[in-house]
């Protein structure tokens, strides 16, 4: 029996309105996981997963919603879970190019920060005032006083010493002088020399030996000074303890149950101590700073804290999305400040990453970014397996630079990763990183398509409604909603399915939504749906126009009516941008006496593909196998894709190849009104292929411009009938009896189409009827075979 | 001109800085500077001894006693001064004078007290300890002896102009006669000095006050000439030997 054409219902598979559920204000919820169970139970478990390596790699195409939905399901687990602790970096004081690390709890960190700035402004305040008290003052005196008294007295008992020889002390302008008295008056030079020598050589004995007892006296001088100045030091430390160590006591003490906080603040005391000096620095500026900006000053950078995570008061574990997952943002990074062409830094300006924010949370990456980044991968990897953060410079990392930098001490790290990026990438890291699949245990393949039936519709037409809702769009008619699902089976090139595509939904109800309200309507309806679908479809198809423009004009040659022997009108599909395009192709074959090669001139011209050789070297099989089992395959024959410039692959062609040689060996011609698509087996079966819409569509294109002489048609395999979803006009014009779609099983099925004749069967003798056009192939084949026979034989006679 | 400040200087204890002051202040005052150099006639005896020698503070140093040395340091003093006067003349209506006054350093100032409305003291320097590291900000007091006299009058309005132009803590001591019992008793200009301290003391203790003066950061003490008794000696008199405070005695 003759193939019949697709009815029409076969053409397009409409939504009924009546499986699109209840009315908006009953719908599902808007984010369910539509059609995602596979993938959100690989989220779940690796969120819910406490064991290391259990980071997570989601995959799935562009708008499908997959950073959405792991988004969701991580803040909703981040909220059973606690905030996690803070983590601040302190000043070493005995290494400060080491910094250390204080945990502490949430928010804990923040009020240490400013617990030690308030520290630092309060001693600012107290410390000078210690030291301006008149407490410290009269000590000070007292000291002074005391070891002026004690030089004084010194000086006062050597002259009272002086006195008892009758010898005076006296001040000169650089220092001391002794000279001899006699009732109570100096002696004068002349008195001196009237006295008898023995007298004036024992004054002079006398001041000799007093003048040893005033060098000496003289020299205890500096010693009382270096005497004072020790007890001045021991005071100032006195002070300084006494008003230091109360408000490091009182900060201990609130941080009690902190023992690292502790060692920190004791560490602090020292310091301070050390260097009470640096709280007289308003005193000492000119500009006399507010005291707030003094304790944030350079000078007093050493008693901060710099909190990396925790800076606000957060009540759930962190998600944290990192749109640039450079190394240094998912790592941290040491900045430097630059002072008269110096560079400086220290632990104040270390900036945390994406790593420490995320840290007792979740970090949510994108993989491809991630990977074009130098080291971030390494990065992330080494943090993962060593399960700290660790800081090192880009620098260092490359090996470049030698000055020496901060090396912070190393933050234990509890991150989840969640990785987004396609299949491809997730095989390769596979395939190729040896860590990978140790640190990224868990995979969620993210499904492209929902089956389309009577419980997915209900749900699906709530999803429709609810992104609508969501992007603030007119409401839908019911006609609308159906139209969208029609076309989202369309877009996964099955009407059985639906395309899980949520940017493809969303990007058609907005552009619907456009069109309604240029109509002026209150409601979006199935024609604001076509058209938006016809608008998106035009605004892209001007290079696809200039193509069938190319074939009307005779540019490119393809005929649509008449039969010509070993010539065929193929299909192929491609694609610009989102949409795809079907055109078709002519394809020619001949044949001659050979020795059994089918040539493929596009792989004779490395045009073609492995695949579309494959599907050639197919045919030479079918041949032998169905007309030649006994006896050799005398052929030679050549196929090619004619006006074809640019690469081919694929096998969609395939029957249609095999068709076009057995009418090139057998004569017979092919019907130019016909276009056909299918790949073709060993057996002849025909086999499914892709973009059957568009191709269908393509040549109907160009029938149509043509003028549709009511006979032409295309011839598709009958394994893609359920696929079709064709547009609106090719099913009108199928509908009207204008144009026809074939679905064929085998090969003789389509060469009966395509020649309009009876292809014949194979007898008991493995012949076919003589006029069928497997019989008139064969009986070429038989011919080849005997002239081929012949001439080896001559060949073999006249050696 | 309206009166006349003296100003002892000796090589001893010479600072440019109090020369400096007390030459504003007669410029402030309207008054003649006067600079009185004494040359301390007793060591210059001491000196003329064969065997005289002298241990240098400093260096702990013994050498010759040389009354040339003393006289070349004093000749030197005379140039300085008259050199620093003369470039402040340049700049200020101020008139002075310069004299050498051989004698004990005290004994002529006592003698110079009743040619003066204000004398100036040079004292000697203090031997420097326990300079406190930290709370050095405030600069140098002054304090003021009040016992309710024209002389004290005159000396709160002077102490007043000092602290107005140099900064710092005035210092007063209300002494027996003085009326200032209460901030409110001062002079407005007095009262709105940023640091101002008053204290009566109901008995006049001169050794214990001399203490209490040496005891506080004040350099410079202002003293009504009453409290100076020409009658005693120069060694008896405690507040015109305070090491490192420069006295104004007021007439």
């Amino acid at each position: 029996m003759p193939v019949q054409p697709l009815p029409t219902e076969k053409l397009y598979h409409r939504c009924d309105i009546t499986h699109l559920g209840p009315k908006p204000d009953t719908q599902v919820a808007p984010l369910r996981a539509l059609g995602q169970a596979r993938a959100l139970e690989a989220i779940q478990f690796a969120i819910g997963m406490p064991h290391n390596g259990y980071n997570l790699f989601v995959s799935g195409s562009t708008g499908i919603g997959k950073r959405e939905l792991v988004s969701r399901i991580a803040a909703e687990e981040a909220t059973h879970r606690p905030a996690p602790n803070d983590w601040c970096y302190v000043n070493n004081f005995d290494q400060p190019h080491t910094p250390g690390i204080l945990e502490l709890p949430v928010g804990a960190g923040t009020t240490l920060s400013r617990d030690m700035l308030q520290l630092v402004e309060t001693l600012l305040i107290r410390i000078p005032a210690a030291f301006h008290s008149d407490e410290y003052r009269n000590r000070v005196q007292e000291i002074r006083d005391e070891f002026q008294q004690r030089e004084e007295d010194n000086f006062q008992h050597l002259g009272e010493k002086a006195h008892a020889f009758n010898i005076t002390l006296m001040r000169t302008p650089s220092g001391y002088t002794l000279g001899p008295m006699r009732k109570g008056k100096l002696i004068s030079p002349e008195e001196f020399n009237a006295l008898p020598e023995d007298e004036q050589h024992q004054i002079k004995q006398f001041i000799e030996q007093l003048n040893a007892e005033l060098s000496a006296l003289v020299r205890e001088v500096p010693k009382l000074q270096q005497e004072s100045l020790e007890r001045l030091k021991a005071l100032e430390q006195e002070v300084t303890h006494e008003v230091i160590d109360p408000e490091i006591r009182q900060l201990k003490a609130h941080y009690a149950a902190y023992p690292a906080v502790e060692a920190f603040l004791e560490t602090v005391h020292q310091d301070m101590i050390e260097n009470v000096d640096d709280f007289f620095a308003q005193e000492k500026s000119e500009a006399k700073p507010p005291l707030h900006k003094l304790a944030r000053s350079g000078t007093f950078h050493r008693y901060q804290v710099n909190v990396l995570a925790g800076t606000k008061r957060e009540q759930a574990a962190p998600v944290v999305h990192e749109d640039i997952p450079s190394y240094q943002n998912l790592i941290g990074r040491v900045e430097y400040t630059a002072h008269f062409g110096t560079l400086n830094t220290d632990f104040t300006l270390i900036q945390p990453g994406a790593l420490h924010r995320a840290n007792g949370g979740f970090l949510i990456l994108d993989a491809r970014k991630l990977l074009s980044f130098p080291f971030a991968w390494e990065g992330l990897k080494r943090a993962l397996r060593n399960r700290e953060i660790k800081i090192d410079s880009l620098e260092k990392m490359y090996g470049v630079v030698s000055t020496r930098s901060l090396e912070p001490e190393p933050i234990p790290l509890d991150v989840k990763v969640i990785l987004i990026g396609d299949r491809h990438l997730y095989y390769l890291l596979k395939a190729y990183d040896p860590e990978f699949p140790t640190l990224f245990k868990v995979y969620a393949d993210f499904s492209e398509q929902l089956d389309r039936d009577t419980d997915t519709l209900h749900e699906y037409a709530g999803l429709i409604r609810c992104l609508a809702q969501e992007e603030a769009l007119l409401p839908l008619q019911p006609e609308g909603v159906a139209r969208i699902i029609e076309q989202s089976s369309r877009q996964v090139d099955d009407s059985l399915k639906l395309s899980l595509n949520r940017g493809h939904i969303i990007d058609l109800l907005r552009e619907a939504d456009y069109w309604a309200r240029q109509a002026g309507r209150q409601e979006i309806n199935s024609n604001d749906v076509e058209q938006a679908v016809q608008a998106q479809r035009f605004r892209n198809s001007q290079y696809a126009e200039l193509m069938q423009q190319q074939i009307e004009r005779g540019t490119v040659m393809i005929d649509t009516q008449g039969a010509v022997v070993g010539q065929a009108n193929a299909l192929s599909v491609f694609q610009l941008g989102d949409q795809r395009y079907g055109h078709p192709s002519r394809i020619t074959a001949t044949a001659r006496l050979g020795n059994g090669r089918v040539v493929d001139i596009e792989r004779e011209i490395e045009l073609g593909g492995a695949i579309h050789s494959k599907g050639v070297m197919i045919l030479g099989a079918y041949l032998a196998n169905h007309y030649a089992r006994n006896r050799p395959l005398s052929l030679n024959a050549s196929l090619v894709f004619e006006q074809s410039y640019g690469p081919i692959d694929g096998d969609s062609a395939s029957a249609l190849e095999l068709c076009t040689l057995i009418s090139a060996i057998s004569g017979v011609p092919i019907q130019q009104r016909f276009a056909a698509t299918g790949s073709v087996n060993q057996h002849g079966q025909i086999q499914a292929i892709g973009g059957v819409n568009e191709k269908i569509e393509g040549f109907y294109d160009l029938c149509r411009r043509r003028g549709l002489s009511g006979d032409q048609g295309v011839i598709i395999p009958a394994a893609n009938v359920p696929h079709l979803m064709l547009n609106r006009d090719v099913v009108e014009a199928c509908d009207a009896g204008r144009f026809h779609i074939y679905a064929v099983e085998s090969v003789d099925e389509m060469l009966s189409l395509l020649c309009g004749k009876n292809v014949g069967s194979r007898d008991g003798d493995d012949l076919y009827p003589p006029n069928s056009v497997n019989g008139k192939v064969q009986q070429q084949l038989i011919e080849w075979c005997e002239t081929a026979r012949k001439l080896s034989a001559g060949d073999g006679d006249k050696r | 001109m309206s009166g006349r400040l003296i100003i002892t200087l000796d090589p001893q204890s010479y600072d440019p800085q109090r020369l400096d002051r007390c030459a504003r202040l007669a410029v402030a005052l309207n008054m003649e500077l006067c600079a009185l150099l004494i040359e301390d006639q007793e060591l210059l005896s001491l000196a003329a001894l064969p065997f005289s020698r002298e241990i240098v503070y400093h260096s702990a140093r013994e050498r010759d006693l040389s009354p040339l040395r003393l006289q070349k340091l004093l000749a030197l003093l005379g140039e300085q001064v008259r050199q620093t006067l003369h470039q402040f003349e340049q700049q200020h209506p101020l008139q002075w004078t310069l004299q050498v006054d051989r004698g004990h350093r005290l004994e002529s100032l006592l003698h110079h007290q009743s040619e003066a409305d204000l004398l100036v003291t040079a004292n000697q320097k203090r031997t420097e300890y326990t300079r406190p590291t930290y709370g050095n900000g405030h600069p140098p007091g002054v304090m003021l002896l009040h016992c309710g006299d024209s002389a004290s009058e005159t000396a709160l309005g002077i102490a007043t102009g000092i602290v107005i132009e140099q900064g710092g803590m005035l210092d007063i001591i209300a002494l027996p006669g003085s009326s200032l019992h209460h901030l409110r008793n001062l002079p407005k200009d007095t009262q709105a000095l940023p640091h101002l301290h008053l204290m009566t003391v109901p008995v006049l203790d001169i050794a214990l006050l001399r203490r209490r003066i040496i005891r506080t950061h004040a350099d410079l003490l202002l003293i009504p000439s009453t409290l100076i008794d020409p009658a005693l000696p120069a060694s008896q008199q405690p507040l015109l030997q305070m090491p490192g405070v420069q006295v104004f005695i007021v007439r």
